[in-house]
């Protein structure tokens, strides 16, 4: 990835909540960058931060109640040191954001056309006709039929795949550089999610623009992503180009994710293991590095580091992938091809 | 705060963080019950303790009643006609208010003493407190009882059982209560009138126990319905019926002990609303009548004495506000706890 | 749209007739000797009363005399018999056990004043409580904010008749400041109709604020927490369009429901409100037709305050339909 000016840059993010319960880490040093064209992918589980990343670049925390300290470049202009007034040129021209579940994400008092013409009206000083022509164009061109009528309709009356489709109409209206997609085919079924990620694939083509998408789903990434960057508790623990982080995972969170890790000891026709134990409080994050207690290769007691020190995220040979972990390199390679040869599941 | 992810080289341990064994640390994590997590959110609300302990007394106040009689050393119905004037109204400052016993009544009176029959308000408070929250208390058990069964019921059942259940409730919240309580009980009272047409002071307020009963319930189904209607989905109910449990042991052993944080605000909050409730019918001059004392008959007597004996109202009043300000602060605070995500 | 209007309006006229029929066998089936009290303080003979039960009817199984009660309201009828018979013109809810006076006429003479404090106690509680409500709500942690929570919990707690007599007794009779609460029809003195009226409005209008305050908050937090608010912001839309446009706009169907609920119970509670400001109103007429055994004018007001729950609920569901798209559908 040579540097030149990517469109967005997070640089050592942390973003703190104060709550009843105590602070909450939700994001604790994260560094990434995406280019326009490119798509970058963050995964992890609920809690991980991806979520609020996500919000952060688009400026949507509340200053009083969330800490932001680090740098969110878009276009070279600092994010975090924006006064309102400037981010909400920013939000929605320049960064716009597809949600996950367009039924609660559209307002349910008002038309679809009207959503969109009113996205089209804050950035544009054009009359309330040319916002509308621009919406049903909008909407044709993200494939809903008969977009005259249709815009006239409210969310409820959409389908839910349809509603994903109005909703990222919704979101290009103004040609955005930069489109963050937080889970976008989550609520969907499984054709209608391909369906969804192949217009993203389309659209970005068409427009040169930069895509963050949010997921879970690793089969998501490999369809759709340039670059990916795995969260756990807040922090990054791994990050590398799609090619080398699906084929070459380094990290054993990673591994627990492509859920296609066996126990080493298990009998060899164990599949699918899903990861054991649940995400860590961000109160409250586990000494050293955060998935320690649900970390099987986990080196602890007689001063080993897994719960006393954070794992720094470190290159590794590849070019451009890097992991925060503990073990040797070697030896993570090594298990890894172990684990694959003995289950026999072959990438 | 040390920068501890990207340095890598300081210990990971916060400030404050003590480096526990991971096995107890997990322990620690693990081994708070819900219950014990809102207690601790409670104790942190210093507005909800306080008004839990003004409560408290106030509970303890109307169970110890006779026990206050006994160390005061007056009780409620004593006549004290020797400390008013020829008006009938007490002697002395501020309604008579007294705490020496050097006065014809030999006692103190810390709160002074009715108009026209010289009465100590002190007592009369402390036993109007034992009407108020024995009836109010009694019919917000009952009440909820009532509405946790209806609202069982109804989710579990489905179908036009649930249909005709939401039916009456809608129907029983059509009634204008106060009105209606306010014409009934009268009525009610002379079913339960003896052959000299005299109703006993304890069925006046069983009477008005039940009225409150059979109109307070409506809340309470329709959120328990709510809730059941959620957990009813849920993989533990789906393994226990498939396990072959009966439906009662469904409703009562899996679905109630569920249902505890909810049901504890409703009582809660049910309480002073009864409380207000009864007062507003006493205050109408409906409900419990002489000699058993009440706040609310306490306002409405005072009505006729306000412009000269300004105490006479103020001190019932104040009490009543006071009793229903802390119930309803402790409910709040009590909801808070259990339910961190409301917005009060 | 139409139909589910006409479904609830059917379903709010069944509630009504079931209500009415409860309060007729309660109160009629188990009243004591309403006769004597046509006779007044002049003990009648026995057979006098009989005389006035069997013109009255008053011995007839309850389901004749309902019956005469529910055709009286529609066709009007004349009560009693011979000489004696008074006419009761439709809608006849009967006559006074008192005074013979139709029930209907007693109830017009107290409608104006029942509806005065309603009407602008409901003005002063929706705008100063729900004003507050979104207030609070949108500088949330704030000293207004604080102080509505103060506000909403005070209110809820006090009692209008202990407000209302201490407001009376501070303000008319100690510092002489504020009018004596007194009802004059408006159209004789509109200014006294304002004067008098002011200390009702003013105490039950700042009470029920606090319902709307309290209510106002909560949803308006709520909203505020939506996906489809954040969407908003999103957008790059002022926090003025985000509140107004997108937040408010959706926590209007709830506010509107708890003013429906509000405003249909009012005349429930006039019989405290009138009482405590000593108005004649209907529900001072109740509470005098009670300690009378009047029972005409206390079945009569029931169900006139019953009628204002459920038409106000009909009226909520219509505004729902206007307010939320999605109800249309159902």
């Amino acid at each position: 990835m040579a540097d030149q000016n990517p469109y967005l840059q997070v640089k050592d993010l942390r973003v703190q909540f104060k709550t009843e319960d105590g602070v909450v880490k939700a994001v604790d040093g994260v560094s990434f960058a995406v280019e326009r064209g490119k798509t970058l992918g963050i995964v992890g589980e609920s809690g991980s931060g991806k979520s609020v990343t996500s919000l952060s670049i688009m400026g949507l925390h509340n200053r009083k109640r969330a800490a932001m300290t680090g740098e969110i470049l878009v276009d070279g202009r600092n994010i975090l040191n924006l006064p309102e007034e400037k981010l909400r040129e920013v939000r929605g021209q320049q960064v716009s954001m597809i949600f996950q579940d367009p039924l609660s994400a559209l307002h349910p008092f008002y038309t679809i056309g009207h959503q969109i013409v009113e996205a089209h009206q804050v950035h544009h000083k054009v009359s309330k006709k040319e916002s509308r022509k621009r919406a049903i164009e909008m909407l044709d061109r993200v494939g809903i039929p008969q977009p005259a009528k249709r815009a006239d309709q409210y969310p409820h009356e959409f389908s839910g795949g349809m509603r994903q489709r109005a909703m990222i109409a919704m979101s290009l209206v103004n040609n955005p550089n930069l489109i963050i997609a937080d889970e976008p085919t989550t609520a969907l079924d499984v054709t209608v999610q391909a369906q969804i990620l192949d217009l993203l694939l389309d659209l970005q083509r068409e427009f040169n623009s930069a895509i963050i998408m949010i997921t879970h789903d690793l089969g998501v990434i490999s369809q759709i992503a340039d670059d990916v960057l795995v969260m756990y508790g807040g922090r990054a623990v791994e990050t590398g180009t799609v090619e080398s982080v699906m084929r070459r995972p380094q990290h054993p969170y990673t591994w627990g994710l492509l859920s296609s890790v066996p126990s080493l000891h298990g009998d060899a026709n164990e599949d699918l293991v899903p990861i054991k134990g649940n995400p860590p409080s961000l109160i409250n994050l586990p000494s050293g590095c955060a998935f320690n207690p649900r970390c099987r290769y986990a080196m602890l007691g007689d001063g080993r580091p897994c719960d006393l020190e954070i794992p720094q995220l470190l290159q590794v040979q590849e070019r451009g992938h890097s992991v925060a972990c503990h073990l040797p390199e070697q030896e993570r390679v090594q298990t890894y091809q172990q684990d694959i040869a003995h289950s026999g599941v072959a990438q | 705060m040390s920068d501890t992810t990207s340095s890598g080289q300081g210990t990971a341990l916060e400030p404050g963080t003590a480096p526990e064994p991971k096995a107890e640390n997990k322990a620690a994590l693990v081994g708070r019950s819900p219950g014990q997590l809102a207690w601790m959110r409670f104790k942190r609300d210093r507005v909800g303790v306080v008004s839990m302990w003004i409560s408290v007394t106030f509970l303890i106040v109307a169970i110890a009643a006779p026990l206050i009689e006994m160390v005061y050393g007056q009780s409620a119905t004593t006549l004290n006609s020797n400390l008013l004037n020829d008006d009938s109204r007490p002697l002395g400052v501020l309604g008579g208010i007294t705490f020496s016993t050097d006065n014809p009544s030999n006692n103190i009176h810390i709160l002074g003493v009715e108009p026209r029959t010289g009465r100590d308000i002190f007592m009369q408070l402390v036993y109007g407190a034992r009407t108020s929250l024995g009836i109010a208390v009694t019919a917000s058990l009952i009440s909820l009882a009532i509405g946790v069964v209806m609202g069982l019921v109804a989710a579990y059942r489905g179908g036009w059982v649930d249909s005709f259940i939401n039916w009456f409730t809608d129907f029983m919240l059509a009634f204008p209560f106060v009105l209606f309580a306010f014409a009934a009980i009268p009525i009610v009272n002379t079913w339960l009138a003896d052959d000299k047409g005299e109703v006993s002071p304890f069925s006046r307020v069983i009477t008005i126990i039940v009225v409150f009963s059979v109109f307070g319930w409506m809340g309470t189904a329709r959120l328990v319905r709510g809730q059941v209607l959620s957990l009813r989905e849920r993989e533990y109910i789906e393994a226990a019926r498939a396990a072959g449990a009966g439906t009662g042991h469904i409703l009562f052993r899996q679905l109630l002990p569920n249902l505890w944080a909810p049901i504890l605000v409703t009582l809660s909050l049910g309480v002073p609303a009864t409380v207000t409730g009864e007062a507003a019918l006493s205050f109408l001059n409906i409900g419990v009548t002489e000699p058993t004392p009440d706040w609310g008959r306490m306002v409405n007597e005072s009505v006729a004495w306000y412009q000269v004996e300004p105490m006479y109202m103020l001190i019932p009043g104040v009490a009543l506000f006071l009793l229903v300000l802390s119930f309803n602060l402790f409910g709040d605070a009590l909801r808070d706890a259990l339910d961190p995500k409301s917005t009060k | 749209m139409l139909r589910y209007l006409i479904k609830r309006s059917l379903i709010a006229v069944i509630t009504l007739l079931m209500i009415s029929i409860t309060t007729f066998w309660l109160f009629f089936a188990g009243s004591a000797n309403p006769a004597a009290q046509m006779c007044g303080a002049k003990a009648c003979d026995a057979a006098k009363i009989e005389r006035i039960n069997k013109s009255l009817g008053l011995k007839d199984p309850i389901h004749e005399q309902y019956g005469r009660f529910m055709s009286g309201i529609f066709t009007g009828r004349e009560i009693g018999e011979g000489a004696d018979a008074i006419k009761c013109p439709a809608p006849c809810l009967g006559v006074s056990f008192r005074t013979s006076e139709p029930v209907l006429d007693i109830i017009e003479r107290g409608l104006p004043v029942s509806a005065s404090i309603a009407v602008g106690s409901a003005v002063i509680s929706v705008l100063l409580g729900v004003s507050l409500g979104i207030a609070s709500a949108l500088k949330r942690g704030g000293w207004l904010d604080k102080f509505s929570i103060g506000f909403a919990l005070t209110g809820a707690s006090l009692q209008i008749f202990f407000l209302g007599l201490l407001l009376q007794m501070v303000l008319v009779y100690q510092l002489k400041i504020w009018d004596r609460p007194r009802y004059v029809p408006p159209s004789e003195d509109f200014l006294g109709w304002l004067s008098g009226m002011s200390l009702p409005w003013v105490t039950l209008g700042v009470l029920s604020a606090a319902t709307y305050a309290r209510f106002a908050r909560a949803e308006m937090l709520e909203i505020l927490s939506e996906d489809f608010v954040r969407t908003a912001r999103a957008k790059g839309l002022t926090p003025r369009a985000v509140n107004i446009k997108h937040a408010l706009r959706a926590s209007l169907s709830s506010i509107v429901t708890i003013f429906g609920l509000q405003l249909g119970g009012l005349l429930g509670g006039a019989a405290i409100t009138e009482t405590t400001f000593d108005m004649p109103g209907i529900g001072k007429l109740a509470v005098k037709a009670v300690g009378d055994d009047n029972l005409p004018i206390v079945m009569a007001t029931v169900l006139l305050a019953a009628f204002f729950v459920v038409l106000f609920n009909v009226i909520v569901d219509a505004m729902y339909a206007v307010i939320d798209p999605r109800v249309k559908l159902s």
